[in-house]
């Protein structure tokens, strides 16, 4: 859950949102990419890469968050640089 | 003196059996665990660590000789540096592939060098040649993930991650590192003498040094990828978890309209 976390809480400051809601957010994004059984471990950078690219960006827009393409890059950046907690986590 | 060197030979010996247990176990540990979890890097890591103890028992038990130990050490390294890639660096391509061509190039020097021993005429000069090439080679291999893990320790120190997560990014970069170095005692193996001569006390010290090495990362990297539950629950005996709130989806949608709706107001 760590990446989620991290994940969540540059998505709440960058879109001054909640923590907890940010979180909420990016795994409704996950469900949407790969339905409701898809467990967070069995995911990958590039599976979290086409989420962040993919289904957050629709959920962001459909929310009428300004900015969106610069929101999601700032995302995927943070992505970059926390990805091998993808890793550490999860064994 | 015989008896020093034959009670050293047979710690030594012990060590270096130690290691290729741990190798091995750390290997099934990471197949299991990537093919479970469906992680190519962890599968990468696995048969490279299963490579280098059988390229070890290969040669030391079975005799099937260096050239073939070598190669496997040669894959062995390939698949940490990928592993090194797909953990810590992907989406940055320059620095890791620059990396790769070297460590491979380095790797098909030193495999060209145990040919020649067997074809052409060893000389001195050709080995300390290959010792010197040795030794960024292994630096390169396992200092790059040294780094890799330290870099990534360094951006996660202040923030909120488990102790024990903290603990395996810094157990991974300490082990690591010193493993870079188990070449070293390579240029103080005495000429004419052949690698843990028992009755030679100097090759038997360099044998017990690169033994020691290899033992302490075999242990630590082993502790630091299958941590124990207890040591992980002692690590985070202070950590507080981050409540968490689970929403329906109707409510959280409503509730980030109404948190981005608040701020539009603040604006």
């Amino acid at each position: 859950m760590t990446i989620i976390a991290h994940l969540g809480d540059k998505l709440a400051s960058l879109i001054s949102i909640s923590a907890p809601a940010a979180r909420g957010l990016i795994k409704l994004a996950i469900k949407d990419e790969f339905g409701p059984f898809r467990q967070h471990p069995q995911i990958n950078f590039e599976e979290y890469k086409s989420i962040l690219e993919n289904s957050l960006r629709k959920r962001l827009k459909n929310l009428n968050v300004p900015d969106v393409n610069n929101a999601i890059n700032q995302m995927l950046d943070e992505l970059t640089l926390k990805q091998s907690l993808i890793t550490m986590e999860a064994l | 003196m015989t008896m020093l060197n034959d009670i050293l030979f047979i710690v030594f010996v012990n060590f270096f059996g130690i290691f290729i247990v741990t190798l091995l176990i750390n290997s099934i540990f990471f197949l299991i665990k990537g093919f479970k979890k469906r992680m190519t890097n962890i599968i990468l890591i696995g048969f490279g660590f299963g490579l280098l103890s059988i390229g070890f028992i290969s040669n030391l038990v079975f005799n099937l000789g260096q050239l073939f130990q070598e190669f496997t050490i040669f894959i062995s390294f390939v698949f940490v540096i990928i592993f090194t890639t797909l953990t810590f660096h992907k989406n940055r391509r320059f620095i890791p592939n620059i990396i790769l061509i070297s460590v491979i190039i380095l790797g098909i020097v030193q495999i060209g060098f145990f040919i020649y021993s067997i074809l052409g005429t060893w000389t001195l000069s050709l080995y300390y040649i290959r010792v010197w090439l040795d030794l960024p080679y292994t630096l390169l291999t396992f200092n790059w993930l040294a780094f890799s893990s330290y870099s990534s320790y360094r951006v996660l120190k202040s923030q909120k991650v488990n102790p024990w997560i903290k603990m395996r990014y810094k157990m991974v970069a300490i082990f690591s590192f010193i493993f870079g170095f188990n070449s070293i005692p390579e240029f103080f193996q005495p000429p004419g003498t052949s690698w843990a001569e028992s009755d030679n006390i100097v090759s038997l010290l360099v044998f017990g040094i690169t033994t020691t090495l290899v033992i302490v990362f075999s242990l630590g990297f082993a502790l630091a990828w299958i941590m124990p539950t207890s040591f992980k629950n002692f690590l985070d005996r202070n950590y507080e978890l981050d409540e968490e709130i689970e929403y329906q989806e109707k409510e959280l949608i409503e509730l980030i309209k109404k948190q981005l709706s608040q701020k539009d107001e603040k604006l």
